[in-house]
C-alpha cells in the first residue's frame, strides 16, 4: 500500500485513540485499553509467526509473567521506579523465552514446539494458581495505577484518563520498536529463515540463533503487554496465561493478516469491535461471532489487512510500488524470446 | 595447485541402507570437478555430505585443510561454501531485489561489517549497490521489484546464482544446474557458469545428467555408481574407461 495512505491511517487512528476517553464511557474506555494491549501482544506474537515462521501456543505465559511481575513490584510500593518495572517484567519474560527457545528450538518446531509451549505455559498458570504468596487462583487484587517522578516533573498515572494516554503511549513506544526490529537487516533475514531455513543456512546464518532470538524478543515483548496490561486491569489471576489468553493473538493475527506487519493490530480491534456489537446478543454472542470470523478468514486468506490493501491497489491501481514492480517485470519478460 | 576440499572415505547411510561407500576424492582449487551417475547413484548425498546438510556416518570432508565433517553446514557456508539446488531455491514471498539484499547483509555480518548505524531501517546503500551490480550480472535488474515467485524457472535459477555469488564463496556447488532445461536454455547455463568462473576465479563443483554439459565444463569428472566411486579423472580418462563406458556412457559414446 502507499505509504502516504498508511501513514494517514495510521495518525488518523492515533489520534481517535488519544481522544477516545473525552467522549467513550468507561466500560468502553477500559475494552478499548485491554485491545491495544492485546493488539501488542498479538504483534509480538507475529513477530515469531509471521517473520521467523515459529508457532508458539504458549504466549499467555509470558504475558502473565509480564503482568505478575508488575503487580507483584507495584504492590511491593516501588511505583517511583514505574519505568524500570517496566523494563524489568519485559526482562523477565524475555529470558524466560530465552530459556525455553534455548531447550525448545533445538529439537521441535511445527506442531511440537506449538505444543511444548501450550504445555509449559499450561505448567506455568498451574504453579501460579497454587502458589499462595501471590494469591494463588485468587491472583493479586488493588493493584495501584503509579504515580514517579522523572526528573525534575512528576508523573500521577492514578488519577482519570492519565494512565489510559500512558497505555497509549507505551504500547505505540513498543510496537514502532518492533517495527523497527523488523525492518532492519534481522528482520529481513527472519523472513527469509520463515520462506526457507535452509537456503538461509546456506548464506552463512545461524538460524538457531536468529530463531532463538526472535523467540526471545517476541518473549519481551508478551510480558511487556502484560506489564502495561496490570494497572490497567488492576488485577492479575492466573487465567491470564490460559489456553484462551494464547489463542487470542492467534486469532488476530489470523483474522488481520500474518503477512502484514500491523495486520495483529487491526485483528485485535476488529475482533473487540465485533464483540462488542454483538454483546447484547446473550446465548448466540459466540455463534454470531464465530460465523463472521468464519466467513473473513475464508473470503480473505490475506486476512483484513490483505483485503484492505488489495481494496486501496485497485482503487488507484498505479500506486503502490510492488504492482508497479511486477508489472515492470512481466513487461520485461513478454520481451524475452 | 592444492586441494580445496578433500573428501576421505566418506560413508553415509540412512537408516539401514547405505548409501555411500568409501568415497574418496580430492577437489583442487580452480579446477570444474564434476560428479555423475545414474539416478540413484548417491550425487546429491555427497553434496549433502560436503555442505553439511547430511553428516555422514564415516570419513572426513577437509575443506581449506580445516576438517568440517562436525561443523554445521552455515559455518561451511562462511568459510566459503556456497550451492544452489536441483530445484531453484530463492525467497519466493521477498522481491528479487531483497532476495540479493538479504544474502549480501549475511556476508557483511559475517565479515563483521556495518554500513549503516544501527539504528537503520533500511539497508544500506553499499549493500544495494553490490546486490544491483549482482542482479545486473544476471540480467535481472529490470526485474528487481518483482516478487521472486513471479519469476520465469530460468530466471529463478539465475536469481539463485546471484544469491549464491553474493556470498562470495570460494568453492561454488551446483547441483543439477541446468535441470529441467530446454536444450536453449541449457548452453544459455553453460555460459553463465563458464563466465563466472572466469570473473570469479572459483572452483566448482557440480553434478550434472547432461553429458554435454559435463563436457563442456568440467576439468575432472568423478563417477559414481551405487553408492561407490567408479572412476575419477579428466574427462579424456573418463570416456576411455571400460567400467565407466559399460555403466554409465554406453548409450552416449556411440552417439558420438
Amino acid at each position: 500500500m502507499n505509504p502516504a495512505i498508511k501513514a494517514t491511517l495510521l495518525v488518523l487512528s492515533a489520534l481517535v485513540l488519544l481522544a477516545l476517553p473525552l467522549w467513550v464511557n468507561p466500560g468502553l474506555l477500559h475494552l478499548v485499553g485491554v485491545t491495544i494491549v492485546m493488539g501488542v501482544f498479538a504483534v509480538a506474537w507475529n513477530l515469531l509467526f509471521g517473520y521467523a515462521g515459529l508457532a508458539s501456543f504458549g504466549s499467555g505465559g509470558l504475558f502473565s509473567i509480564g503482568a505478575y511481575f508488575m503487580a507483584v513490584m507495584l504492590r511491593a510500593g516501588w511505583q517511583d521506579g514505574f519505568l524500570l518495572l517496566i523494563l524489568v517484567s519485559m526482562a523477565a519474560g524475555g529470558l524466560v523465552a530465552f530459556l525455553v527457545g534455548a531447550i525448545a528450538l533445538r529439537r521441535s518446531s511445527g506442531i511440537y514446539l506449538a505444543i511444548l509451549t501450550l504445555a509449559l505455559s499450561e505448567v506455568l498458570r498451574l504453579f501460579l494458581m497454587r502458589w499462595h504468596w501471590i494469591g494463588a487462583e485468587d491472583g493479586l487484587p488493588n493493584i495501584v495505577r503509579p504515580s514517579f517522578s522523572i526528573g525534575i516533573a512528576r508523573v500521577d498515572l492514578s488519577n482519570g484518563h492519565s494512565y489510559y494516554w500512558f497505555l497509549c503511549l507505551a504500547c505505540a513506544a513498543m510496537v514502532a520498536i518492533m517495527w523497527w526490529i523488523l525492518h532492519s537487516p534481522l528482520g529481513r533475514t527472519l523472513r527469509a529463515i520463515r520462506l526457507d531455513p535452509e537456503r538461509t543456512a546456506f548464506m552463512g546464518v545461524n538460524v538457531y540463533g536468529y530463531k532463538l532470538a526472535a523467540f526471545t524478543l517476541s518473549g519481551i515483548f508478551a510480558a511487556g503487554a502484560g506489564a502495561l496490561y496490570a494497572p490497567w486491569a488492576q488485577i492479575v489471576t492466573p487465567d491470564l496465561g490460559n489456553m484462551t489468553r494464547s489463542v487470542q493473538p492467534i486469532l488476530y493475527t489470523l483474522l488481520g493478516g500474518a503477512s502484514s506487519f500491523w495486520g495483529p493490530l487491526i485483528g485485535a480491534f476488529s475482533f473487540s469491535a465485533i464483540e462488542y456489537a454483538t454483546r447484547t446478543l446473550v446465548g448466540i454472542q459466540e455463534i454470531i461471532t464465530g460465523a463472521i470470523l468464519l466467513v473473513i478468514i475464508l473470503v480473505f486468506p490475506t486476512g483484513i489487512a490483505g483485503a484492505f490493501s488489495r481494496f486501496v491497489g485497485a482503487l488507484m491501481p498505479s500506486e503502490p510500488s510492488s504492482r508497479h514492480g511486477s508489472s515492470v517485470a512481466s513487461a520485461v519478460r513478454t520481451e524475452t524470446p | 595447485m592444492s586441494d580445496i576440499i578433500r573428501l576421505e572415505n566418506i560413508e553415509k547411510s540412512y537408516g539401514t541402507h547405505q548409501v555411500l561407500f568409501g568415497i574418496d576424492a580430492e577437489v583442487s582449487e580452480g579446477e570444474t570437478f564434476a560428479v555423475i551417475g545414474p539416478n540413484g547413484a548417491g550425487k546429491t548425498t555427497l553434496f549433502k555430505v560436503m555442505t553439511g546438510e547430511a553428516p555422514c556416518n564415516g570419513g572426513r570432508v577437509i575443506f581449506r585443510g580445516e576438517d568440517v565433517t562436525a561443523i554445521p553446514a552455515h559455518r561451511r557456508a562462511r568459510a566459503g561454501m556456497g550451492r544452489t539446488f536441483q530445484v531453484a531455491r530463492v525467497f519466493l514471498e521477498l522481491t528479487v531485489l531483497e532476495n540479493v539484499v538479504v544474502a549480501v547483509e549475511a556476508r557483511h555480518k559475517n565479515e563483521g561489517r556495518r554500513d549503516v548505524p544501527w539504528y537503520a531501517f533500511k539497508p544500506a546503500q553499499s549493500v544495494v549497490a553490490e546486490a544491483m551490480e549482482l542482479l545486473a550480472h544476471f540480467e535481472l535488474e529490470a526485474k528487481r521489484d518483482a516478487e521472486a515467485s513471479e519469476l520465469s524457472h530460468g530466471d529463478r535459477k539465475r536469481l539463485e546464482l546471484a544469491i549464491t555469488l553474493a556470498g562470495k564463496p570460494k568453492v561454488l556447488m551446483l547441483d543439477e544446474p541446468t535441470a529441467g532445461m530446454s536444450p536453449s536454455d541449457r548452453a544459455g547455463v553453460v555460459e553463465v557458469i563458464k563466465r563466472i568462473r572466469e570473473e570469479n576465479r572459483i572452483t566448482i563443483i557440480m553434478t550434472e545428467h547432461d553429458m554435454s554439459v559435463i563436457f563442456g565444463l568440467a576439468d575432472r569428472i568423478l563417477v559414481m555408481n551405487q553408492g561407490a566411486r567408479l572412476a575419477l579423472g579428466s574427462i579424456e580418462e573418463v570416456r576411455n574407461s571400460p567400467v565407466v563406458r559399460e555403466v554409465y556412457l554406453g548409450k552416449e559414446s556411440q552417439h558420438d
